[in-house]
């Protein structure tokens, strides 16, 4: 008969729990029996582990979560997938387990070992599709790219003809190329037109031409989508469909695309006024001049609401709040943007960083550093509740004592020892925020709704003194 | 030196740079590092560079290395050494991005200088404290130190546009005038043993086109042109108006680069954050960097912007306004 010894892998046989990377026992030694129902035989025990063991636990937790986000999905995807061969290379042993221990039949206890491994197989393709979904941007070097299973090269701005508008102002100007895409590299028109024909020739090939976009309503036919989204050729050059786009807007049309290689022309209007050539822009024209009723619950500018959540808080007027940490955390945390890049695009050039000091800087004024014995050049750790980032200080003495400023989002893979600017930067929630559908307060997040503190966060800063990494 | 190298040239080509509207962008940097700098032994190398005053420059504390001119004495000066220009380092981004590396993208050697190491760090206490960027490059000087200094004769002023060029051939990588030029603008190569430095981009200007870091300022702080040129932006700021200095004129070299000084920039403020009427940037600073005639030419800008915004006509501030680029790099073909 079989029993725990005639495992062919006795080291599956454990009486101990993995936390943390390492099989513990019960703090207090206690065990919870495990015994056979068939025979009554004792076949081992399990730790009877309690508070502490189970806070380690999620503790652990915790802390693997950020490094195994950091992997790739492909990665991830392998880890998994070597689990799973394992998990089925020692089906018979795993089985034989479960049968001594639960009394039902081996064959039973086989299947069920097959059924759980395949669900880790079904997270293998997820893990990557999900990645393809989200994270598949258009850039090479970029963070982003690490975590994508498909980066497609993007044309940069000085090699494609493209529009280029903002919220900012009332402009449309375009760019255009100096130079031809570098290597492979194709403009965004030309990508997803590409993608477009990849899909239709899978649709084909897969025979599912047809489906219906809950999204939008929509009946697709993916058998033509190149031909749809070029208008039957139509529009194949990125000129020719730029033309298109600036054609199609009421607040475009008649603009040319020679028009805008001469200079930059104004929008015909916006949502809130119309312009007129020579007359600076002016917001709001729509209500303030044609009396058109505001988009508010009122239909006029309003500052006061009168919901129970607001009342409730004492915000139904806006009231300054002081800042809710700043004991603890004295300093104000600034994230202005970059100096020498757009956002985090350029922020990792060679030719720029070395100019600089190779990586980025959290900007200190003489007197916070001094009083906390930092000098120029040092690691500093900034912290709050947080979280932390540890970062070179640059001290400056432009920077005003209670504030220290960090250019925002360095690459993730730039020199700093741990986290980024926004590792302090929490995005807080408050209840005003779910009122909800009242008024023109719609939940929307980053314009009504949980948005960045970039101006609104508080740290403490002191002299790093753990480990610093040695460059080879 | 024969007399032939230190003969006066027919026509002289000026720089001038407006220190009012240099943003410290690095662009000219840049794209003078792409156009000539990228060759063996030239990493450390930056012909062109923007600098915040006061601080170390570029090399490290440049303006004491020495060379130039005391009186009519050629002055030997320091050899820079490779850490004050600041030891270049580099970036496995190939590992972390296409090999997967999991380390950070360190620098390495870790930094310990580079030409842009104090950017912007300046001077005093908030809210009085200050900084101005100043761009420099080969000051293609009248009274070359590094012509004088060179042993074989290799450094010559070119007739035609009084720039002053390195003849390679003739180069024998003594580093004379390395020791010799007080700006510290010229550089000796360690991989080929040739003395290098800023050709003026002369192969630019012969076809009526602008060096690259004024066809490139993004800030429109530059300008370019014959100083005779009478249609030309750098004769009216530095003849006509003479609004634009030589820097460090006591080092003796009689620079072809000149500066608008910073002018325009913020008052003191008191206790209470109002302005009142002395600049943040001390004058002693300017004096020290452009002559004892600073005060006069700080003072007559910034009445002739007063003039401008009250809508009276002004023709210095047309010429720095530069509304159209053309007109800050006038460069007619020989």
């Amino acid at each position: 008969m079989q029993n725990i010894a005639t495992l062919s892998d006795p080291s599956l046989f454990t009486d101990r729990c993995l936390v943390g990377g390492k099989w513990i026992a019960a703090e207090t030694g206690a065990a919870i029996e495990v015994t056979n129902p068939a025979t009554g035989e004792v076949l081992g025990g399990v730790p009877n582990c309690g508070r502490k063991e189970t806070d380690e636990a999620i503790a652990a937790a915790a802390r693997a979560f950020g490094p195994w986000s950091r992997r790739t999905a492909a990665d991830r995807a392998a880890l998994l997938e070597r689990w799973h061969d394992l998990v089925l290379h020692s089906m018979d042993d795993l089985a034989l387990l479960m049968t001594l221990e639960q009394g039902k039949p081996l064959g039973e206890s086989r299947g069920e070992v097959s059924y759980g491994a395949s669900f880790i197989k079904w997270f293998m393709p997820t893990l990557v599709q999900a990645a393809s979904r989200s994270d598949a941007r258009f850039a090479v070097k970029h963070s982003q790219a690490l975590y994508s299973d498909i980066v497609l090269p993007s044309a940069h701005w000085y090699e494609k003809t493209d529009l280029n508008v903002t919220e900012e102002h009332t402009f449309i100007n375009m760019t255009e190329p100096a130079i031809a895409p570098q290597w492979e590299s194709k403009t965004d028109w030309q990508i997803f037109k590409l993608l477009a024909r990849k899909v239709q020739e899978a649709a084909i090939a897969k025979g599912h031409t047809k489906f219906f976009d809950e999204q939008f309503k929509w009946s697709r036919d993916l058998a033509t989508l190149e031909a749809q989204y070029t208008d039957n050729a139509k529009f194949d050059s990125d000129e020719a469909a730029a033309q298109f786009i600036l054609d199609s807007a009421p607040q475009s049309k008649g603009i040319t695309l020679d028009q805008l290689r001469e200079k930059p022309q104004r929008f015909k209007g916006n949502w809130t006024s119309p312009m007129k050539e020579g007359v600076p822009y002016t917001p709001f024209q729509f209500f303030a001049v044609n009396k058109r009723p505001w988009p508010t619950l009122t239909g006029r500018q309003q500052y006061y609401i009168d919901h129970e959540v607001f009342f409730s808080m004492g915000v139904e007027l806006p009231v300054y709040k002081p800042p809710i940490d700043a004991d603890k955390y004295p300093l104000r945390f600034n994230t202005p943007h970059s100096r020498h890049a757009i956002h985090s695009t350029f922020k990792d050039n060679e030719l720029m960083l070395r100019l600089q000091r190779g990586g980025p800087m959290v900007e200190v004024p003489p007197a916070e550093a001094e009083a906390r014995g930092l000098k120029d050049n040092d690691w500093a750790e900034i912290f709050n509740d947080h979280g932390r980032v540890i970062v070179r200080i640059k001290i400056k003495a432009g920077e005003q004592i209670g504030r220290i400023s960090m250019y925002h989002t360095p690459e993730l893979y730039m020199d700093l020892i741990e986290g980024s600017s926004q590792s302090v930067c929490p995005i807080r929630i408050t209840p005003t925020h779910l009122v909800g559908n009242y008024g023109h307060l719609l939940f929307r997040p980053n314009y009504y709704g949980p948005g960045g503190s970039q101006r609104d966060t508080r740290v403490e800063m002191r002299k790093y003194i753990g480990a610093v990494p040695i460059p080879l | 030196m024969t007399a032939s190298q230190m003969t006066t040239p027919k026509r002289q080509i000026a720089f001038v740079a407006d220190l009012n509207k240099c943003i410290g962008c690095q662009t000219c940097t840049v794209a003078c590092k792409r156009s000539w700098t990228g060759h063996a032994g030239q990493d450390f190398m930056y012909w062109r560079n923007v600098e915040t005053a006061p601080g170390q420059g570029y090399p490290r504390n440049w303006r004491a290395k020495g060379g130039g001119y005391v009186e009519a004495d050629l002055q030997k000066g320091k050899r820079p050494t490779l850490a004050e220009y600041g030891v270049p380092f580099e970036f496995d981004y190939d590992g972390r991005l296409f090999q997967g590396k999991h380390e950070r993208a360190r620098p390495e050697p870790t930094p310990r200088g580079a030409p842009n190491w104090d950017e912007e760090q300046g001077a005093g206490n908030y809210p009085n404290n200050y900084f101005f960027f100043t761009p420099r490059m080969c000051n293609h000087c009248s009274r070359p130190a590094c012509v004088e200094a060179c042993p074989n004769d290799a450094i010559y002023r070119r007739p035609a546009d009084g720039l002053n060029i390195i003849n390679k051939d003739k180069c024998k990588g003594t580093g004379s005038c390395v020791e010799a030029c007080p700006y510290g603008k010229s550089f000796l190569n360690p991989k080929e043993l040739k003395g290098n430095k800023c050709i003026g981009c002369y192969p630019r200007i012969e076809k009526g086109v602008a060096p690259a870091c004024v066809a490139q300022c993004a800030g429109r702080a530059m300008h370019v042109g014959y100083l005779d040129d009478t249609n030309s932006s750098v004769h009216k700021l530095v003849i006509v108006h003479k609004v634009a200095l030589p820097m460090f004129p006591q080092f003796g070299t009689k620079p072809n680069v000149y500066y608008v000084p910073p002018a325009l920039g913020p008052m003191m403020e008191d206790a209470k954050g109002a302005p009142g009427d002395q600049p943040k940037i001390p004058m002693t600073m300017l004096e020290e960097m452009f002559g004892k005639g600073v005060g006069d030419v700080v003072a007559f800008i910034r009445g002739e912007r007063a003039r401008k915004a009250a809508g009276q006509p002004s023709p210095l501030m047309d010429v720095m306004i530069g509304a159209r680029s053309a007109d800050m790099m006038v460069l007619p073909q020989a």
